[in-house]
């Protein structure tokens, strides 16, 4: 196990190097620069010159691209020019934000998706399992940005029953807890929604034919309970797929969120990133790509480690 | 009270610094900036100048026009106690020469580049000398404006890098000479002000100033802020029309939008774009233009038609005969707008697109992803047989191609807001080899106009100049949309606080209860 960890993360760290050199050649080589942002539509071509300067971009590539490396190895994270601030205290913030909603959503998503996928596939055939699969397709088929929107509409343009976006009440200094939850319900709510209607159908299957598998059939002809059926054998089983789509969709869910945060005004690592791209402020892009790779790995590791534990077949393949 | 950047203005962004002449120059700064640190010089609602809310009382301009001696209040003070002195001036001036050419407006007004000396003659009374004579009204609106007292003794000993790192920072950015101090800034979220006390200029009526920052930079999230009582204070899209019916509980006030322009800017630099060198050409898209309908369409009814630089609102500097010509002449004439074009020799082809010698009469022109008005105007020339493509960017990918490739691209649509050039005397925009005249304009006549207008004194070589600007055409103008402003019924003193040069005053912001 210990050997094909550290044979894979070898892999792994060798393939992040050459995503990297990619990603800064490419912000290198596309026109503009964030001089242009910096100093907006008066900028004449002096002044984005002597900028330029300043902020090192006039030297030759390899010699920023050394410079990155050099500094990157050492912990730093440059500095956002866009944003007047340290990358790192930039990432601090966004990640952070990431981290409450979306870590917790695509948490409390797996959760209901393994009680969901469960009911269906023991109601396999039946009326509830059309219905929960009826639910699953029709919210799998709308946008997020939609199921957004029409929870805004809903619960707090209609109803007034939640903040429509933002993070807190900047009315009240400091940190409410109450206050937080609130702002982040419906956020909240739309990633949970979407996550599970894609989450709960995939496991859904697979647990509908792990109830199919012989072993079944010989627990229930024996008097196991069905709740013991569910839990103690069906359940592992079928968990294996999914955690391995976990491990995969572990690093996505920290960026792929751009649209929720912008309909929410929820300042996250997707916008972050989409914003920086834009304004083309490469120490934050960079970064942030890196930090998803990183991610990536760890996340494509856990799903391995978490399968041979659960699965001793993976153990010994 | 709880508001955004950019109301009356612009469409609302963040803001990413709070020291005047180091932050990045966009508006959004500027108006956070105001909040602390006021300038030298203020101009009001009008375009001028505005001695009452200036740190400068008065300025004697010597008899040649080259000598500015301003006289600051003597009761005004830092938040600490100190009072603003000419050597705060000249720590601020000081700062723009270190950035040189890094400076944004560097150039502008003659600052730095015509000023010959500038020195304290007592703690408050600096005197600038440039090195020739000029336009008094000129040079104090666009020279001394950018003139920033900033705290020399707390200061003096920071580096350019220093200011740059801590721009952000509340423990910072003290002391302050403006009417409210930074207390809270989360980045992406909001900059929080609390009121100084201790203000020498109009006191303030709140406590609390919030800029609130959207992540989306669409009218949706302000228009839901707005309707739940999130936001005190915003714009509402025009996009969002249609429901403003949600917003009836709001009180609303029309604004003028920005005092500046925008425009359809040709390149004369590209060999393709020989077109653009016929007077006849530009006069036709001009006049094919239907500037009205894009005001009724995109903005519903509010704005200004526009024919020449000097914006129409406010009417400060407009000349007699410009004023004229915008309630005389038809400024939308498709049919004039055809016969110049037949005149010029471009006839309409099969597919109705004029052809000249063998060359189709086309162009393509950069714009901001998704801009609807490019797309009114596409099918407005398209109407009178000018094929406009549309080739959208990103804002710092256009300005890449402007600059990094000056010959390569063919027209350009952009605005242009006076600030801190407030004397929209054309300088840097329209005459030859000027830092903004990307299209490389050049007439020897507008050049020696424009001269005159930072030389003469008054405003008649201004008046030349924007009547000579009506004849020829540089620039095919686009209406400058106005906006319509949301606000808390109980919310006093909206008006006063707006500006069409974005110089907001929040001050006069009051409760009714």
């Amino acid at each position: 196990m210990l050997a094909m960890v550290i044979r894979r993360l070898g892999e792994s760290l060798i393939s992040l190097a050459l995503l990297m050199t990619f990603v800064f050649v490419l912000a290198q080589i596309t026109p503009g620069g964030p001089a242009y942002t910096i100093l907006g539509a008066k900028a004449t071509p002096q002044a984005v010159e002597a900028l330029r300067e300043e902020l090192g971009l006039n030297l030759p590539i390899w010699q920023q691209y050394l410079t990155w490396w050099s500094r990157t190895l050492q912990g730093e994270l440059g500095y956002s020019h866009i944003h007047q601030l340290p990358v790192a205290e930039v990432l601090q913030t966004y990640f952070l934000n990431t981290i409450v909603l979306y870590v917790g959503a695509f948490a409390f998503a797996v959760l209901i998706s393994l009680v969901i996928g469960m009911l269906q596939a023991h109601f396999d055939g039946r009326w509830p399992a059309r219905l929960i699969g009826a639910s699953q397709l029709t919210v799998y088929s709308l946008p997020t940005f939609l199921i957004a929107m029409l929870l805004i509409v809903a619960f707090s343009v209609q109803l007034e029953w939640f903040p429509a976006g933002g993070v807190s009440d900047i009315r009240e200094p400091g940190f409410v807890l109450a206050d937080r939850l609130h702002h982040m319900a419906l956020p909240f709510a739309t990633l949970v929604l979407a996550y599970t209607a894609f989450m709960s159908r995939y496991f859904g299957q697979s647990a509908r034919v792990e109830y199919r598998q012989d072993y079944v059939l010989t627990a229930r002809s024996r008097g196991v309970p069905p709740g013991r059926i569910a839990t103690r054998h069906v359940l592992r089983n079928a968990l294996r797929p999914l955690v391995t789509v976990i491990g995969i969709a572990l690093p996505y869910i920290f960026v792929g969120g751009v649209l929720v945060e912008s309909v929410f005004d929820y300042p996250g690592v997707g916008f972050l990133l989409w914003q920086s791209a834009l304004n083309q402020d490469y120490p934050v892009v960079t970064d942030i790509v890196l930090i998803i790779g990183l991610l990536t790995i760890a996340g494509n590791l856990l799903a391995d480690v978490v399968n041979s534990i659960i699965d001793v077949r993976v153990r010994y393949e | 009270m709880v508001t955004v950047t950019g109301v009356g203005y612009s469409g609302a962004a963040d803001v990413t610094g709070f020291l005047p002449l180091i932050s990045p120059p966009t508006v959004y700064n500027y108006q956070a900036s105001l909040l602390l640190y006021r300038p030298l010089l203020w101009i009001d609602e009008n375009v001028a100048l505005d001695f009452e809310r200036s740190i400068a009382e008065r300025i004697d301009v010597s008899e040649d026009n080259r000598i500015f001696t301003v006289h600051l209040k003597p009761d005004f003070r830092w938040s600490n106690g100190r009072p603003v002195e000419a050597a705060d001036v000249l720590y601020g001036y000081e700062l723009i020469e270190k950035l040189g050419k890094a400076y944004s407006a560097y150039g502008m007004g003659g600052i730095p580049t015509l000023i010959e000396r500038i020195e304290a003659l007592d703690p408050h009374t600096l005197q600038v000398t440039v090195s020739r004579p000029v336009n008094p009204i000129w040079f104090q609106m666009n020279g001394l404006t950018q003139l920033y007292p900033l705290p020399s003794r707390e200061w003096k000993s920071h580096d350019l890098e220093t200011l740059r790192r801590n721009q952000l920072n509340p423990d910072f950015l003290q002391p302050i000479n403006g009417p409210f101090r930074l207390s809270e800034y989360k980045m992406g979220r909001y900059a929080r002000f609390e009121r100084n006390p201790d203000y020498s200029g109009h006191r303030a009526h709140l406590d609390t100033f919030i800029f609130r920052f959207f992540a989306s930079g669409t009218g949706n999230t302000q228009f839901s802020a707005l309707k739940t009582g999130t936001l005190d204070m915003g714009n509402l899209s025009f996009l969002l029309w249609g429901a403003r019916h949600m917003l009836d509980h709001l009180k609303s006030l029309d604004t003028q939008g920005g005092f500046g322009y925008y425009a359809l800017s040709l390149n004369y630099a590209n060999p393709g774009n020989a077109f653009a060198k016929d007077v006849r050409l530009r006069r036709a898209l001009q006049l094919a233009i239907d500037q009205q309908s894009i005001i009724d369409v995109l903005a519903q009814g509010r704005g200004h038609v526009a024919y020449q630089p000097v914006p129409y609102q406010p009417p400060t500097y407009l000349s007699a005969s410009s004023r004229r010509h915008g309630e005389e002449i038809r400024l939308y004439d498709p049919e004039a707008a055809r016969r110049l074009l037949s005149e010029a020799g471009w006839q309409p082809g099969p597919d109705g697109i004029r052809v000249k010698a063998g060359e189709r009469l086309t162009f393509e022109v950069l714009v901001s992803p998704g801009s609807l008005i490019a797309q009114l105007i596409q099918s407005q020339l398209r109407r009178v047989g000018i094929d406009m493509t549309l080739r959208q960017l990103p804002f710092n990918q256009v300005m890449a191609r402007i600059y990094g490739q000056p010959q390569s691209w063919q027209a350009y649509l952009g605005g242009w807001i006076y600030n801190p050039d407030f004397f929209p005397s054309g300088d840097s925009l329209f005459d030859t080899g000027g830092g903004n005249n990307q299209m490389q304009f050049s007439d020897a006549k507008m050049d020696r106009l424009i001269k005159a207008t930072t030389r003469e004194e008054g405003l008649q070589a201004l008046y030349r100049y924007q009547d000579y600007h009506t004849e020829i055409q540089p620039v095919i103008f686009i209406p400058n949309t106005g906006g319509l402003v949301k606000h808390h019924p109980k919310l006093r003193g909206v008006r006063r606080y707006l500006n069409p040069t974005g110089s907001i005053s929040p001050e006069y912001l009051w409760w009714e209860d």
